[in-house]
């Protein structure tokens, strides 16, 4: 309990800091507001900030849903046929160089301004983390055990479902928090790039009406997101291996 | 029924692991392979259960070449194998989902009643003792229904205390769970007290130096108090083929 309170009291302290900061230095609020302001306007705002947060968080978990489902399946494929896996992994790890983010543009031309675009870059965003470590967890999964497994008659599909899958959501879980983090920034940027909704549109808005008390409500918002989704996650994880053990009991 | 080698062979990256080991183990015996560290005790398990492919020679157990993985053996490797997020139960019925059998309920109570494991059936592995884990992995083993157990060191990670109650505890099974049994030990004493044949095999490349036969009216630990000269020939033999000296 007390470590818990440690960080909490950092926290506490940084934000003094920086309001007798303000206070003292007079600074203007639209260059930088005190957190006082911020809560201010987080109240104020209150309607406008939900509705745009619910946009954001629904276009990030469907991206995420699918970044999922994707990375599952072919890190599956990938790990069952060798050749895709030496074909395509090095790929995909070279492939995380690359800034996700300055595909938005082209995104926006090819798709539009509705949803498409943000779910997309929310994939592309997430997709690499979970396909990358589920991928690794998969591979490090003991030949010996696999090999028992096969000396009581295991066939490939069960040496997955008995063994490597299990096993290996330690990994997907591990890169599904990674993405769960990545993919509200993801869902942010999209909006900044084309949107008529959502926090990153938000805070576009309200940042050339100079409201920047306004843009850290909505920061404070993404930071609230990730967090949760983040926890969210750490909740499945538990959940997948508490069904994993009861269900084998039943 | 019974396991045949002969002249069996293997090299792996240009280093002779196993030369010209020729041997029968009938059916119905518990037959002991004791060598010098790293001679290749657990490689000839390997090469039974079609883990590792032999260079030379042949294998044939019940008149079938084993030519490959095959689940003519129950098999227990030195790790127990067992499965973190499954049960006791469901780590001893690993065979029957596997191969789609049913499970009788009733049995498995009456032997995790003999493993003295019944209170612990719905514990993770995580849960349980290190001696605890050896008899659920040794029950596993005993649930695939083979007519051949191959174990690989299975009381090796465990104290001298535990192990010793581990043994004792295999010799008091019934003799209905009995089969034939291959053993792989270091420990000369346990496969003098568990055995009723010792195989002693040299050091790299590994071939059979001595074949013992153990046929002690009782077998128990006075019995095995008496065996101090078998045990001395058998050290003075791996001391010979030993690297270490």
């Amino acid at each position: 309990m007390k470590r818990k309170l440690y960080p909490l009291g950092s926290l506490v302290l940084l934000l003094a800091v920086w309001q007798v900061a303000v206070t003292l230095l007079k600074t203007p609020a639209f260059i930088l507001p005190s957190p006082v302001a911020v809560v201010q306007a987080l109240v104020a705002d209150a309607s406008g900030l939900l509705t745009n947060s619910w946009v954001t968080l629904y276009e990030s978990l469907i991206g995420l849903v699918i970044a999922c489902l994707l990375a599952f399946g072919t890190a599956l494929v990938m790990d069952r046929w060798q050749l895709l896996y030496q074909s395509f992994y090095p790929l995909l790890v070279i492939s995380q160089t690359l800034p996700v983010m300055v595909l938005g543009p082209l995104l926006s031309l090819w798709f539009g301004f509705g949803m498409a675009p943000k779910v997309i870059l929310v994939v592309l965003m997430s997709y690499f983390p979970i396909i990358v470590s589920f991928s690794e967890a998969l591979g490090k999964v003991s030949k010996e055990q696999i090999r028992f497994l096969q000396t009581m008659g295991a066939k490939d599909w069960q040496v997955y479902r008995i063994l490597k899958i299990p096993q290996g959501m330690q990994g997907f879980f591990a890169g599904l928090r990674i993405a769960a983090t990545y993919c509200v920034s993801g869902a942010i940027i999209g909006e900044w790039l084309s949107a008529e909704a959502g926090l990153g549109y938000y805070m576009i808005r309200v940042k050339n009406g100079y409201q920047i008390d306004k843009v850290f409500a909505a920061i404070f918002c993404v930071i609230v997101l990730s967090l949760g989704l983040n926890v969210a996650t750490r909740s499945l994880q538990k959940l997948y291996y508490r069904t994993l053990i009861q269900g084998r009991s039943s | 029924m019974a396991i045949t080698l002969e002249h069996v062979g293997l090299t792996l990256d240009d280093l002779e692991i196993l030369n010209d080991v020729t041997a029968t183990i009938n059916a119905g015996s518990f037959v002991s392979l004791i060598a010098p560290s790293g001679a290749g005790k657990s490689t000839l398990l390997k090469i039974l259960t079609g883990l590792l492919p032999i260079s030379t020679g042949s294998v044939v157990v019940d008149g079938q070449p084993i030519t490959g993985l095959n689940t003519t053996f129950s098999y227990l490797p030195q790790e127990d194998m067992l499965l973190p997020w499954l049960n006791v139960d469901q780590n001893i019925t690993l065979y029957q989902r596997i191969n789609h059998q049913a499970v009788d309920q009733d049995h498995v109570t009456d032997l995790l009643t003999l493993f003295g494991l019944v209170a612990y059936r719905h514990f993770l592995p995580r849960q349980l003792s290190g001696g605890m884990r050896q008899r659920v992995a040794l029950l596993r083993t005993m649930m695939n229904p083979a007519n051949y157990l191959l174990l690989d060191e299975p009381f090796g990670a465990l104290d001298a205390m535990t192990r010793g109650l581990m043994q004792d505890w295999l010799l008091s099974l019934p003799t209905a769970l009995k089969r034939t049994t291959v053993l792989v030990t270091h420990d000369i004493e346990e496969a003098i007290y568990l055995s009723d044949r010792i195989l002693v095999l040299s050091a790299r490349p590994a071939h059979v130096v001595q074949d013992i036969s153990l046929t002690p009216a009782t077998r128990d630990r006075e019995w095995l108090a008496t065996q101090a000269p078998l045990k001395t020939e058998i050290y003075q033999l791996l001391r010979e083929d030993s690297d270490v000296k």
